[in-house]
């Protein structure tokens, strides 16, 4: 009720939940683009974004007729999201699995950080001043961001972009406040050394968390 | 600088956790003053804060989401077309369902199916055993009487007409009621059953007893012999005949059944012959039941006339007995009893007056037959009731030796009757046991064969006992 009363898109949900097609409309228009965003990073591949957020979407859709306003709506919403996109790393991972057994990935094939200190590298022009265009930074901290595990992915989208809580993180992800905090210090310690590496160095760490 | 990354499960530096916290604001105002006072203080935690906060300051050279109408258009239309979808799946729940739903209605179908079987097969047989029942009741017949030809001559042959209504008439013969459910149509048996008596049941449970402990093949053999009887124009007459045969056969000697059932017509004719003839001579030797107490009270008075006569020519013969045989005649009116000894010697005394002893006790008493002359049996007929001629002319067909037995047989039973109620004795043992209070005949009913046998002889007549002969 606490809900329905304070967050416009609990009543917009409730909406939905009668069938009222303009309120998943509206629903959609506002978040269609930050879980594009949030599928960008947490999802098993960036050009898969859209797709799983319209997956996202048909999902809520169909569970509208269930839906019960227990919590913010965007708790909800990314709470989905994040399943979705746990779902689709494991369909990824299994198509990599039987693709790699077709055609083993090779020495020459490149790990995750070897992509970023490829991308860094060749950002870089391995020049040691080091100044890289807006659009080369970005490329450098997606892929510093990629590096990431995981949770720590999606505890850090949800902080710095979605400008959740700590509890309202613990709640979308299922965990205690205390271990969102340890998970979002992790993830700002691990960010920082990979990219004052990059910044120092123009090499980052090959190790990446599991 | 080379440093591995931090795992979810790695350990956090506190300091680091509480400025991470400290940057997102998450720091109650006690320890976050605690904090920015160590900041003061501390150079190395303050850098430290800087690097952390400036590595999320890189975060911000990710782009910012942008609307994108189209895709917002796409998504709208992806979802459509999922409900559509759904909207098809849920109409086409037969299709989808359908091998489910046919299956499960297959099941039913097939239950029901057999429910119904079950049910039409137990009609079927319930009607079958309907039918059966009037099979099973004339059942000895069916079995017997298969020979259609011989049941018509046999029907046509007076002379065993009259052995067997001779034979019913003095019990040899139970031809019972006719039919029980034969006569009654098929639907209306099932309501008819439970209308007969107990006894009628009972009889009828017997029989079909009979009939299930048939094979199969017996039982369809007594089914096709039942519909061509039913099938003849005589039919009524053929079942009687075969009825009656079943019964007659029982009571006669194994060798000759055996010649009846032969494929030998000679064979089988002089069985018959036999069998009538033997049937006859035991009703003749039995008929002497069928007498009422005014017959009974005739013949015995004629045959206290024949000994008066036959002792009258023996005094004409033996003038020196005079006393003596006047004595007899006198004993004769006198005493009952006495004309039981008398009957005995009966062959003794001739009806010329001579005395003929070797026939006194030459014989065993039990095998005796007495020979009255044929002016006698001639005598005694004279003064019959009119029902005891006709009985008798029934029993003799118009044979004079069976009429000869049969007079000779009635006037052993008339001697025996009026001998035994001279002594106050029963006539037989069925009356005695017959006119016993209800309670005793149930108590005697519950006794072994040889004490019933006790309670209703009287003492002198009881094995081992001494008294006259057994016979009367």
């Amino acid at each position: 009720m606490r809900y329905q009363q304070s967050d416009p898109d609990v009543r917009l949900m409730l909406r939905v939940r009668e069938d009222d097609a303009g309120a998943f409309e509206e629903l959609v228009r506002r978040y269609q683009s930050r879980l594009v965003r949030l599928m960008q990073h947490i999802g098993p591949r960036a050009d898969l974004a859209e797709d799983l957020a319209q997956e996202t979407f048909l999902r809520i859709y169909r569970a509208r007729k269930r839906y019960e306003p227990g919590a913010k709506f965007s708790t909800w919403l990314f709470t989905i999201a994040g399943n979705v996109a746990k779902n689709a790393a494991r369909a990824n991972n299994r198509r990599q699995e039987v693709s790699e057994v077709d055609a083993p990935r090779g020495a020459d094939a490149p790990s995750g950080a070897q992509l970023l200190a490829a991308t860094a590298l060749e950002a870089s022009g391995m020049m040691p001043t080091r100044i890289v265009e807006r659009t080369e930074r970005e490329e450098v901290v997606r892929a510093a961001v990629a590096t990431l595990g995981e949770r720590q992915r999606m505890a850090l989208i949800l902080s710095r972009f979605e400008n959740m809580n700590y509890a309202e993180i613990a709640e979308t992800m299922g965990l205690t406040t205390k271990a969102v905090k340890s998970l979002l210090s992790r993830a700002r310690v691990n960010l920082k050394e990979i990219l004052q590496s990059y910044v120092d160095t123009g090499i980052v760490s090959d190790e990446a968390p599991s | 600088m080379s440093m591995a990354q931090l795992s979810d499960d790695s350990p956090v530096d506190p300091d680091d956790e509480l400025l991470v916290a400290y940057l997102d604001g998450e720091l109650d105002s006690n320890t976050r003053g605690e904090l920015e006072d160590r900041l003061l203080d501390d150079e190395p935690l303050r850098i430290r804060l800087q690097q952390l906060q400036s590595s999320w300051e890189w975060l911000e050279d990710l782009p910012n989401p942008t609307p994108n109408e189209k895709l917002v258009e796409t998504t709208l239309e992806f979802v459509v077309a999922d409900l559509n979808v759904l909207n098809k799946q849920k109409k086409s729940f037969w299709s989808r369902h359908r091998w489910a739903l046919s299956t499960t209605s297959l099941c039913l179908v097939a239950i029901i199916g057999a429910a119904v079987a079950v049910t039409v097969q137990r009609r079927a047989t319930y009607k079958q055993q309907l039918a059966d029942l009037s099979v099973a009741e004339d059942l000895q017949a069916f079995v017997h009487g298969t020979d259609m030809k011989l049941m018509r001559q046999l029907s046509a042959n007076a002379t065993w007409n009259q052995a067997i209504d001779s034979a019913s008439k003095v019990g040899d013969l139970y031809l019972g009621p006719t039919t029980l459910v034969a006569a009654i149509p098929l639907e209306d048996r099932a309501s008819a059953l439970p209308t007969l008596s107990l006894d009628e049941r009972a009889r009828l449970a017997s029989r079909w007893d009979q009939f299930e402990g048939l094979d199969e093949k017996e039982r369809d053999q007594v089914r096709r012999t039942a519909a061509a009887v039913a099938a003849q124009p005589d039919a009524e007459n053929l079942l009687f005949t075969m009825r009656v045969f079943a019964v007659w056969r029982e009571t006669l000697p194994a060798n000759i059944r055996d010649d009846l059932a032969s494929q030998d017509p000679d064979t089988r004719s002089m069985a018959i012959k036999k069998a009538i003839d033997l049937t006859l001579q035991e009703a003749t030797r039995r008929s002497g039941t069928l007498l009422d107490e005014e017959t009974v009270d005739r013949i015995f008075f004629a045959l206290q006339q024949i000994l008066k006569q036959r002792f009258q020519s023996y005094r004409k013969l033996h003038p020196e007995h005079d006393g003596m045989v006047a004595d007899w005649i006198r004993r004769i009116d006198d005493n009952a009893g006495m004309m039981l000894r008398y009957w005995l010697q009966l062959d003794s005394f001739s009806r010329d007056g001579r005395w003929n002893s070797r026939d006194v006790g030459g014989r065993n008493d039990s095998e005796m037959r007495r020979q009255l002359s044929i002016q006698e049996l001639a005598d005694i007929e004279f003064i019959l009731t009119n029902n005891a001629i006709r009985d008798l002319e029934n029993l003799s067909a118009g044979n004079f030796d069976l009429k000869s037995a049969t007079l000779n047989a009635w006037a052993e039973e008339s001697i025996r009757r009026r001998t035994l109620a001279s002594r106050g004795e029963k006539p037989d043992l069925l009356q005695e046991y017959l006119d016993l209070a209800p309670e005793a005949r149930d108590r005697l009913d519950l006794r072994p064969p040889g004490e019933i046998l006790d309670r209703l002889l009287p003492d002198e007549r009881r094995p081992g006992r001494p008294g006259p002969p057994s016979r009367f």
